[in-house]
């Protein structure tokens, strides 16, 4: 089954084609990178992905439901999940809440019992909690729940937020550059994590990524875009001899024939 | 009995809460508190409903309404025209009163409520500083519509209005209104506003409806503005559409910053005391509003984030916005909680 399905989408701003003609299609559990040069659409992507922005051409589906229109919170609810190259986490509330506010739309109690504690109020607080720090848990970061999140290091900032967007238990995740700024071993620590989401979880994961080392070990299907354009696609070892791609990151080789 | 009195300690709420109100009471009962302490005492709690209301916006969500005295005075006035015009309470039994006067509260709160949709659901879909505009029109707007409307009394303010609210309906209402804003604060629908005001575009790719979060929490603190104008305009039997102006919403503003944004308890402790403030000063004469000013600006330099920080009272016992919970008596002690824990985080 499809998780992820994007159908010939294009957009436009103003006179610049950000992103021309890309498709994609995911299904359950697959892991799937797109790498480009900067500048080259990788995060107009992601954002046309998660309802950021509407394609001016094609169509994006979330678990086989067509997305035209819909609002961000709405591909979420549709089972897609996001993390963010700058990290976006709710800074003021603490490690254990933002797992929690992931799970808003998870939350099935009425806005009269909310005011008065009745009915299911109790019930459902205990299970998101529970829930919450099952995925904390999970992650290590069971210790930290009561940090400011804006007060962890930037490492756990990273894992904090892949988490929170596990907690709103969706079938794809898109992971935007998940590794930048990191050392090598915390790279390492990154590679682990993705595998044990996907191997553990069963989550189908899409990232963009800079770094080549960890995009051709975990990667089963590459797309890389330059200037908007899908230059090449397949697995590591065909997008890694592929001449476009190496044109694209290094330039052309020029013969100089003037001598 | 071992149990009932760690059950009490864990819920020292159901005695303190009693206990204040009986202490007022009876002082004023006593002839130690005249009828102008009780006043003061009366606009101090109205003022802690107006803050609260206001912190549900400014604090929780993080949009700003900069007109809130707009909703206090279609609470006011609409409640008045209803216990005073539709009812005529004023010759009525007490017991019918009570009814009236609850009725007209509860109208007061729906109509601010209407207002507070209609206002709040264009602007509130937007991102960005609309809702402080459109906010601090509606203030000025209401408060011109009243003043050429003759059966509201127009310019002449409108009086005559039955003394329904005592210090019990005041201090009932208070610990409502408190109740209701801890009760939505640790909640999904308190989390999802503070995560709008930590960062939208993440609420939004986390599936929260943010225009349907915003405006939730907007009616909400318009209805307890409304109800604060319900009590307002049966404390002090008149009503003039002047009093609502923008300077109005200022004091509320200043409230909520003084004691403490975002906190509960900093909305309590903040109306409360300067509301009181000015009253204690009166003595000094012209001197007392220099004072009233010199300490806001010591608030501001002194203490950024408020009297409170974002600390709260223990008895509020809330588990959401990485508040530590606080007693009276850590209040002096833990002056530099907010700048510690923002170092190394709050175990």
């Amino acid at each position: 089954m499809s998780v992820l399905k994007a159908d010939h989408i294009s957009i436009q701003f103003g006179g610049l084609r950000a992103v021309n003609n890309f498709s994609l299609e995911m299904n359950e559990k697959e892991l799937f990178a797109i790498i480009g040069p900067n500048g080259a659409g990788k995060t107009t992507v992601f954002n046309m992905l998660t309802g950021l922005y509407q394609p001016t051409e094609g169509a994006v589906y979330v678990n086989e439901k067509l997305m035209t229109n819909c609002k961000p919170y709405q591909f979420t609810e549709a089972g897609l999940a996001r993390t963010f190259q700058n990290i976006r986490l709710f800074g003021q509330a603490t490690v254990l809440d933002n797992v929690k506010m992931a799970q808003t739309f998870r939350t099935n109690y009425s806005y009269y019992n909310m005011l008065t504690r009745t009915g299911n109020y109790y019930e459902e607080e205990k299970r998101i909690t529970q829930r919450s720090m099952e995925l904390l848990e999970m992650f290590d970061l069971q210790d930290k729940r009561n940090y400011f999140a804006s007060n962890l290091p930037y490492g756990e900032q990273r894992k904090l937020e892949i988490v929170r967007a596990l907690a709103t238990d969706p079938k794809v995740i898109l992971l935007d550059e998940p590794a930048a700024g990191m050392n090598p071993n915390e790279i390492d620590d990154v590679i682990t994590l993705i595998r044990r989401v996907r191997e553990e979880l069963g989550k189908a994961i899409l990232i963009i990524e800079h770094h080549m080392k960890m995009v051709m070990s975990i990667a089963e299907y590459i797309k890389v875009l330059d200037f908007g354009e899908t230059i090449s696609e397949g697995v590591p070892e065909v997008v890694q001899n592929d001449p476009k791609v190496i044109e694209a990151y290094l330039g052309v080789h020029v013969n100089d024939s003037r001598g | 009995m071992v149990k009932t009195m760690k059950w009490l300690k864990r819920n020292s709420e159901v005695i303190i809460i009693p206990f204040i109100y009986i202490l007022i009471a009876g002082l004023q009962r006593a002839g130690i508190l005249n009828n102008y302490i009780i006043q003061v005492i009366m606009l101090g709690g109205i003022n802690i409903i107006m803050t609260e209301s206001l912190n549900l916006v400014n604090g929780l969500t993080g949009q700003n309404s900069i007109g809130h005295a707009g909703f206090m005075a279609v609470g006011a006035y609409v409640s008045a025209l209803f216990s005073k015009v539709i009812f005529n309470a004023g010759g009525l039994p007490p017991t019918s009163q009570t009814l009236v006067f609850l009725l007209a509260t509860l109208m007061g709160g729906i109509a601010a409520a209407i207002f507070g949709y209609l206002i709040g659901t264009p602007t509130l879909r937007l991102k960005g500083d609309y809702l402080a505009i459109v906010t601090l029109g509606f203030g000025e707007v209401i408060r011109s519509i009243i003043r050429i409307t003759p059966p509201v009394g127009a310019a002449r303010g409108m009086t005559g209005i039955p003394k329904l609210a005592n210090l019990f309906w005041v201090y009932l209402f208070v610990i409502l209104a408190i109740y209701v804003c801890r009760n939505f604060m640790d909640s999904s629908y308190g989390r999802a506003c503070m995560a709008i005001r930590d960062n939208e575009i993440a609420a939004d790719t986390m599936g929260i409806n943010t225009a349907k979060y915003k405006i939730i929490a907007f009616v909400t603190s318009a209805f307890l503005a409304g109800v604060a104008g319900s009590m307002y305009a049966h404390t002090l039997r008149y009503l003039h559409p002047d009093v609502f102006g923008y300077t109005k919403s200022t004091d509320f503003l200043v409230y909520l910053y003084a004691g403490g944004v975002g906190s509960i308890s900093g909305s309590i402790l903040g109306a409360f005391t300067l509301t009181a403030l000015p009253e204690v000063l009166r003595f000094m004469k012209e001197w007392r509003l220099v004072i009233y000013g010199g300490l806001l600006v010591v608030i501001i330099l002194f203490r950024p984030v408020g009297m409170f920080g974002g600390n709260e009272f223990s008895f509020l016992k809330l588990k959401t916005g990485g508040i530590k919970s606080v007693g009276f008596s850590d209040l002096f002690k833990r002056k530099r909680h907010q700048e510690l824990s923002n170092k190394e985080g709050i175990q």
